[in-house]
């Protein structure tokens, strides 16, 4: 049995060396960094937004700001904004979550975790086109065919005009919308 | 043969095991950094520095694997210390980011490795449980500390 104090010192020594560890092994991550030829850059890193790459070629729908209005409250479907946070915070689809074009992938696996138990996703943005864009992200990949995805035909804007229930707040309004949509 | 020799040939195993899958993953990591830096930024934990552990954490890995395998049990100690934390730092970020129903790879042998969930977990635990059963065996660890 080793007495207390020469324990106390052997973890110490330990602590020092897995220390030098690090420090040599960082310093040699550094070095090997800076002389390959595509080496990251030294700096806090922006992950690629969903609206700056290309997004993968997808079926998706056009749905008019009426069609789109009698699945707002549907539980099998996912509304998805993809606005700005200012513009998401000054009026939104009741029951939309955000998901910003500048968003990450790791916003985009978010969104796709909510979308597991769906069986419709509705896209609107600005324009069709932001909106195409986040719809093709989040359908590639999630590996169901059987997940229906649209945009909203003219974006918010044309969601405004209709003067649709569901255009900010609570969605008050649409259980009923969606009673009159099945009559 | 003498117990002593099989915990011997026990500790390398064990320990050479780990060296290796540790080599294998700091290699997959170099191979593509900015894609590693991608997956470490994903788990938004320290996502300002996830170009700094991108890049210095693979080399530590391998540096550590060395150590671990080629050092003299003294370096040996500090090796399984340092992967060690590393190994329960990446299960805690794998285990809440799981938690949270994130969709996410793990990261830990670089692009195309498997996402979060419990066998990223379960593969972690093992490799610390061989570790420390490999440090155990160790016959340096049974030598009187030096007077020097």
């Amino acid at each position: 049995m080793q007495p207390h104090g020469s324990l106390k010192k052997q973890l110490a020594a330990t602590a020092l060396r897995a220390a030098g560890i690090v420090v040599v092994g960082a310093s040699v991550g550094i070095a090997v960094n800076a002389v390959r030829p595509h080496g990251v850059a030294f700096a806090r890193y922006l992950p690629p937004t969903l609206c700056a790459q290309s997004a993968p070629s997808q079926e998706i729908g056009v749905l008019m700001p009426q069609q789109a209005a009698r699945l707002c409250g549907d539980d099998r479907t996912l509304v998805v904004d993809v606005r700005s946070g200012i513009a998401f915070a000054e009026g939104h689809v009741a029951s939309a979550v955000h998901l910003p074009c500048s968003g990450s992938h790791a916003d985009r696996e978010r969104v796709r975790a909510e979308l597991v138990n769906k069986e419709a996703l509705v896209v609107y943005g600005d324009s069709e086109e932001q909106a195409h864009k986040v719809a093709s992200d989040l359908g590639a990949g999630m590996g169901r065919p059987g997940l229906s995805i649209a945009v909203i035909a003219g974006g918010w804007r044309a969601w405004q005009e209709a003067g649709l229930a569901c255009a900010a707040g609570p969605c008050d309004d649409c259980e009923g919308m969606l009673s009159h949509a099945s009559k | 043969m003498p117990r002593s020799r099989v915990n011997r040939h026990v500790s390398f195993a064990l320990r050479a095991g780990v060296a290796l899958v540790f080599v294998v993953a700091a290699v997959m990591k170099i191979r593509d950094p900015a894609a590693f830096a991608e997956q470490t930024g994903n788990y938004h934990f320290f996502p300002e520095l996830s170009n700094v552990i991108a890049v210095v954490l693979p080399s530590i890995e391998v540096l550590c694997a060395l150590a671990l395998l080629l050092g003299p049990w003294r370096w040996r100690n500090a090796a399984a210390l340092t992967l060690a934390c590393m190994l329960l730092l990446f299960t805690v970020a794998i285990a809440q980011a799981w938690a949270h129903g994130l969709n996410l790879e793990c990261g830990c042998f670089g692009s195309g490795s498997t996402r979060v969930g419990p066998w990223p977990i379960l593969r972690n635990l093992g490799l610390l449980s061989a570790l420390l059963t490999g440090l155990w065996l160790d016959p340096g660890r049974r030598r009187k500390p030096e007077l020097s």
